[in-house]
């Protein structure tokens, strides 16, 4: 009897202490896991000095689905490879706001869609870009490196020969997605709330009220910490400060909030790249991720959606820079508006001229030509695209004298 | 509930309701009327025709996953915490004259799902009742069986993933000579809380007792399930039926599914003495019309199920529906029963043509299942009381649809429980 007793005290502790298990679900769960035979630790898929090969196969009905309803975010089941390094049965939806197309759908991949925890290369997602807002298909790429040079982390990106159930589909673009994965190895931490900027409205980060329904969850989608109830209290708070705070001081206010020259870096890089759709966007601001570190009321920009880049070689150093109310206020400030001004030239002089970004065009180039060429679904005629590339070049060509010029 | 109040409910539990052993005598309580006898959680009184008694229970799972890590919550991967209350049933139920009544709730569920059993019906004879309110339609002997007093902690996984569950409905039943019970009803739908939930279904169980020892069952559901209407932007969640292993984790999401679902199960029971031996399948299957990517007809979806478990009270006590120890606590060991069980679950489209697809709307789905071999012990030590500990051996068909994708298993759980209840 007393053994009886025992055996049974000792499996009913063993449940309750956990046996010394791997795990119970109350612990902070390892939610994932890497898609087995596929290497951990890097990511061959974004290297750039390779053309890549993707490859979907999916039910054809399924994905003309998804062309047909390119608008819906509808998930569909897919097998998928880049460079015969296959993962099942990932979820495939249409993506992109203006990028949305029927013919050449634009395609997010979640792996852990069907497969809960799967990854692969690390990733939970994947973001297949369709090129098809810029006819050179290669200005986001050109517009990463920059940025990577400049010491702004930023999503990494290569192109791809993606083909659909053995049809070739078109030239893509491979991005990294700005996830947990990505924060964790660009900016050392997870923990705190990814938003992502959806453009909605015309807005330059004017104060709307301390309602965060104003904020949250549009344009600034939380991305992680979603459920938390207080997401949106930093970001207001962010918001109302850098409104509100007084002219005096307000360089050293902000400080607290962002590195502001890191800020300002990553503005003068895109008015280095004369870029149009950015944080001092025609339209407003737009592109970019903006990440609240973990307890931390601290920001930090993270740019995306880089393919506006390259619009022109003759471009104002200061251009809408006074409407954006961050912008304006840090650089009403003397010191903060030479610090600018000198990040731009110094990414005109490093890098966007011909010494630096004019071979890795061409090699882009060289590498894409062929696959560009023969996409027949681009909404551009190869003679568009080599113009485009022309473009390119020639904005390259001029930008760091133009800088100058007005300087 | 805090510690001090589980102790005073387990010592409760183990010296039973009056605790009078170690008390010093007290006076005699007032005596009931004529013909009323009163027990610790009934009132009866036979000439009257009447009996109400109190009915209830609680249990406190703890759980622990030895091979595998677990989802936080977040993901509904999991249903449950290394400690959960599970259940916290109370209830009345009773009789007066022809007519008997069920109630009960428990307060432990989710908010929405705190009513189980209502239940008012007519008894005319051992041939007939009639019932009506919130109920089990007579589908599968396992889900008609009180988690009370199943043989372990979990049902059977294809129970918990195929069977209805309680809804609105009115329900005709009986026992013809001791050789046959039967029951037929029509419920509001197949489960009143699932978002997965039919229409109007209909319910049918027969079971033959070709001798006192044996139980031969068969039940059949039939009911119509609506698709969710598209929306502009994702599709609505699917409605079919899902696949949850006997751990919670959710290893077939269910897909897209609109039109008839049917249920169809057999069961057999062995039962004599202190030993048991009984199996169970069930099979059900749901159309898919419409419900395609290019909103195209599919084959029907079907998941599919079987069980067999075999008891042994080892302390010679008869099995029967509620075990009674016959010599419990402290004079005795109480009830020990051994059980073990097997059982699989597998998904399936009826084609299996063309791109093979864990999506929700594919044309040929991909099979998933698992398999699980269950140990137990049970142990009465009074009739108020149970301590109950499984071993959960569960392996995937599917390495994808494994908690960790590419290890199909073995995934090996420790399940227990502390359950106090009236007898």
């Amino acid at each position: 009897m007393k053994r009886l007793l025992a055996a049974l005290g000792a499996l009913c502790a063993l449940a309750a202490c956990g046996g010394g298990g791997a795990g119970t679900p109350s612990e902070p769960s390892a939610t994932s896991t890497p898609v087995p035979g596929v290497p951990s630790g890097g990511a061959p898929i974004f290297d750039p000095t390779v053309l890549h090969d993707a490859r979907l196969e999916l039910d054809p009905a399924a994905w003309k689905a998804l062309r047909v309803n390119y608008l819906s975010n509808q998930y569909y089941a897919a097998n998928f490879s880049v460079d015969g390094v296959a993962v099942s049965q990932v979820g495939i939806r249409s993506r992109g706001d203006g990028s949305r197309s029927e013919e050449k759908p634009g395609l997010k991949i979640d792996f852990n869609q069907f497969v809960p925890s799967q990854e692969y290369y690390g990733y939970k997602s994947l973001v297949i870009d369709n090129l098809t807002q810029d006819a050179s298909m290669l200005r986001e790429r050109l517009a990463f490196l920059v940025f990577e040079a400049m010491g702004i982390a930023s999503p990494r990106n290569a192109h791809a020969r993606l083909s659909v159930n053995g049809e070739y589909w078109g030239l893509f673009a491979l991005v990294e997605p700005v996830s947990k994965p990505f924060l964790k190895s660009r900016l050392g931490e997870e923990s705190g709330t990814l938003f992502d900027y959806e453009w909605r409205f015309h807005y330059d980060f004017d104060w709307l009220g301390g309602d965060p329904v104003e904020y949250v969850p549009e344009p600034f989608e939380p991305e992680t910490n979603e459920a938390k109830p207080d997401v949106a209290t930093g970001i207001v708070a962010f918001i109302q400060t850098l409104n509100q705070a007084p002219s005096a001081g307000f360089v050293a206010t902000m400080g607290s909030w962002l590195d502001v020259d890191r800020f300002l870096t990553h503005v003068a890089i895109e008015n280095a790249l004369a870029e149009d759709d950015g944080i001092v966007g025609d339209q407003g601001l737009n592109n970019f991720y903006l990440y609240e570190y973990g307890q931390k009321n601290r920001f930090v920009f993270i740019p995306w959606d880089k393919d506006n880049a390259f619009t022109s070689g003759n471009w104002p150093l200061y251009r809408n820079l006074d409407r954006n109310v961050l912008t304006a206020r840090l650089t009403s400030d003397p010191a903060k508006r030479q610090v600018y001004a000198a990040a731009v030239a110094r990414a005109t002089s490093e890098y966007v001229n011909p010494r630096w970004l004019t071979p890795q065009l061409e090699t882009a180039y060289q590498q894409i030509r062929g696959a560009a060429l023969a996409d027949v679904r681009k909404p551009f005629s190869n003679g568009e695209f080599e113009a485009a590339v022309a473009g390119a070049r020639g904005v390259i060509a001029t930008r760091e004298h133009d800088v100058n010029a007005q300087r | 509930m805090t510690k001090p109040a589980l102790v005073a409910l387990l010592s409760l539990s183990l010296h039973g309701p009056s605790g009078a052993q170690d008390k010093p005598p007290t006076p005699p309580p007032a005596k009931p009327p004529e013909g009323w006898k009163v027990e610790p959680f009934s009132l009866g009184n036979k000439a009257a025709g009447f009996e109400v008694a109190l009915t209830g229970y609680a249990q406190a799972d703890f759980r622990s996953f030895q091979d595998w890590q677990v989802g936080d919550g977040s993901d509904e991967t999991l249903r449950a915490d290394d400690f959960e209350w599970r259940r916290l049933r109370i209830g009345l139920e009773g009789e007066w004259r022809k007519l008997v009544f069920e109630f009960d709730v428990d307060p432990a569920f989710d908010e929405g799902d705190e009513l189980k059993d209502a239940r008012l019906g007519l008894r005319f004879s051992r041939a007939l009742e009639i019932d009506g309110g919130h109920f089990k339609p007579p589908v599968s002997p396992e889900r008609l069986t009180s988690p009370a007093k199943t043989d372990f902690i979990e049902r059977a996984a294809f129970v918990e993933s195929l069977a209805p569950d309680r809804d609105w409905g009115g329900m005709l039943s009986g026992e013809i000579g001791r050789a046959l019970e039967w029951s037929a009803g029509v419920f509001e739908g197949d489960d009143r809380t699932s978002s997965r939930r039919a229409g109007t279904t209909a319910a049918a169980r027969l079971v033959l007792k070709p001798a006192r020892w044996l139980d031969l069952g068969g039940s059949f559901s039939q009911g119509d399930v609506a698709a969710s209407p598209p929306s502009a932007g994702v599709d609505p969640r699917p409605k079919g039926l899902e696949g949850t292993s006997g751990t919670g984790y959710e290893f077939f999401p269910g897909v897209y599914v609109n039109g008839r679902r049917r249920r169809w199960g057999a069961d057999a029971r062995i039962q004599g003495g202190p030993v048991s031996v009984w199996g169970e399948f069930l099979e059900a299957r749901e159309e898919r019309k419409g419900q395609g990517p290019t909103l195209e007809d599919l084959p029907d979806v079907y998941g599919r199920g079987w069980s067999a478990t075999a008891t042994w009270l080892i302390t010679g006590d008869r099995k029967t529906r509620t075990i009674r120890p016959a010599r419990g606590l402290p004079g005795g060991p109480g009830a020990v029963e051994l059980s073990a069980r097997y059982e699989e679950l597998w998904f399936d489209d009826v084609s299996n043509q063309g791109f093979e697809s864990a999506g929700s709307r594919a044309g040929n789905i991909r099979p998933a299942g698992i398999r699980t071999f269950t140990g137990g012990l049970s142990w009465w030590p009074t009739r108020f009381l149970r301590f109950q500990g499984n071993v959960l051996v569960e392996r995937y068909d599917d390495p994808l649809r494994a908690p960790e994708p590419g290890n199909a298993g073995d995934y090996v759980s420790l399940l227990s429980r502390v359950q106090v209840h009236l007898p």
